[in-house]
């Protein structure tokens, strides 16, 4: 679909991101590499330094040492710390995307649902009225927001339907890497369980990398190919995500596996 | 087809002490591809355990275990996450006892979901999957829900009918009949054998004897493995 030379290679490869606060540590030595189409969850505690690493990756936070190249389309793999302010916000809104647990965070509250979504092809030179709405609508659909209410604010909707509206306007310019902290946290169980969904149906269909943070191993379970499972800033264990959750090798990825509530 | 050599697995509890739990030692078996083979031997002597080290979804502490993946061995003991995950989609496929539910996912997306995961167009998948569902008796009315609220031998069936959906050279199958009425489980009978004769390498676990007899040209006791 893109051509050989993309799969031949990451889209994203760190090493040895490391970033502290003061005394206090942040994330240490992380390395890894995650590949077009796969979908990777950084689990852990909090204060275990995943939110901190996930900041780190997508370039809103400096880290202390360490690289993280990323794979343009048309050009091979560039650290993303070496690159000017620009190119790094360029990145933010063409290739790249976050969704923040919290949905005000990512959108804006006091501007329609149908602006929000048209908002991020505007960013990228999209001035057509017409095609914008039309794309925003369609958006809209794909996640199961009501059209009708396209030019309702999203202070008016509920969380469920915020987060969804999030989604569209991040996926609307069609990014390549898309970063997700906590994306259903806080939300009612059914709630959550139509967003997971959602957001599986979307990264097969779009094959999009996606670097996921969660507390939540059966978030982690049902979307992510691989994990990492972070504690104290440091990854203690990492691997394919069946196989980290039903043959736990570390002491804490054990605990963690046998804390959760079966219902 | 499969080569496993010196395969071994101990289960280290850190939350009880650091208990280990030998359960496999030195493994060694092969198994071409116009082979069914059974692992036999009574609970606790590891036939799950290996199934799943097969599977990669267990890993393996000693050993090599070489699979023949479009024309090259692999081994998955320590192939990659990304190299398990094509062999996974390409060449292993695995039947598990219990159908893990995601909710809200049709019945029928469920079972093409392997094909679709291949590339396949989804009109093809679907009408792969409605043929597979329509022998294996689960009336097309529950096509369109989520198996969540279905009874266990019509999970089980969804579960059996998504591993048959692609045509994998190496299938693993951990007691496909257990849960299943006397006219499902010839019929699933019928389908292994099957896919046996159309050259698939097949590794089992089958405490039903009759289903075992059908089924297998040949066993692999763990009991006389553990004892030797």
């Amino acid at each position: 679909m893109n051509g050989s030379r993309e799969t031949d290679s990451p889209i994203l490869l760190a090493e040895a991101v490391s970033k502290a606060y003061g005394e206090q540590l942040g994330c240490v030595d992380i390395s890894f590499e995650l590949w077009p189409g796969e979908v990777l969850a950084i689990v852990g505690e909090s204060g275990s330094g995943k939110t901190t690493l996930l900041n780190c990756l997508s370039a809103q936070l400096m880290p202390d040492r360490g690289s993280a190249r990323y794979h343009r389309r048309n050009d091979g793999l560039r650290d993303i710390y070496a690159m000017s302010e620009a190119e790094r916000r360029f990145l933010m809104r063409t290739d790249w995307a976050f969704v923040h647990q919290n949905p005000r965070d990512g959108l804006r509250m006091n501007v329609s649902a149908g602006a929000n979504v048209g908002e991020r092809l505007m960013a990228v030179g999209a001035r057509h009225y017409g095609d914008i709405r039309a794309r925003a609508v369609d958006w809209m659909e794909k996640v199961e927001v009501d059209t009708s209410r396209i030019d309702h604010f999203p202070r008016t909707f509920s969380g469920g339907m915020q987060q969804r509206l999030q989604i569209a306007r991040n996926l609307v310019t069609g990014p390549r890497l898309v970063f997700m902290d906590e994306p259903t946290g806080g939300l009612d169980v059914s709630v959550q369980a139509r967003l997971l969904d959602l957001i599986r149906g979307l990264v097969t269909r779009l094959q999009l990398s996606v670097i996921i943070v969660t507390h939540d191993l059966a978030v982690a379970r049902l979307l992510a190919h691989r994990m990492m499972v972070m504690r104290d800033g440091r990854v203690v264990e990492q691997g394919l995500t069946d196989q980290v959750l039903d043959d736990p090798q570390h002491a804490y990825t054990q605990l963690l596996v046998s804390s959760v509530l079966q219902a | 087809m499969l080569q496993a050599e010196g395969l071994a697995k101990t289960f280290t509890l850190h939350l009880k002490d650091g208990l280990r739990l030998p359960v496999l030692s030195d493994m060694s078996f092969t198994v071409t591809s116009d082979e069914a083979v059974a692992l036999t031997g009574p609970s606790g002597s590891g036939k799950s355990t290996l199934m799943r080290m097969l599977y990669a979804n267990y890993r393996c502490d000693a050993g090599v275990l070489n699979v023949r993946h479009q024309g090259d061995w692999v081994n998955l003991a320590d192939a990659s996450a990304r190299m398990v995950r094509t062999v996974r989609r390409e060449t292993i496929g695995y039947v598990s006892q219990f159908l893990r539910v995601i909710p809200r996912v049709p019945t029928l997306q469920v079972v093409a979901e392997p094909l679709i995961e291949r590339g396949a167009e989804e009109g093809h998948a679907s009408r792969r999957a409605s043929e597979l569902l329509e022998r294996l008796n689960i009336p097309a009315k529950l096509w369109d829900l989520s198996p969540v609220t279905f009874s266990g031998g019509e999970q089980q069936r969804v579960n059996i009918a998504r591993g048959f959906a692609a045509p994998y050279p190496i299938l693993l199958l951990d007691e496909p009949t257990a849960s299943l009425d006397a006219e499902n489980r010839q019929v699933v009978i019928n389908m292994i054998c099957e896919a046996r004769d159309a050259g698939t390498a097949i590794v089992g676990i089958f405490h039903d004897t009759p289903a075992r007899n059908a089924v297998c040209t040949r066993e692999i006791d763990l009991a006389e493995k553990a004892a030797a």
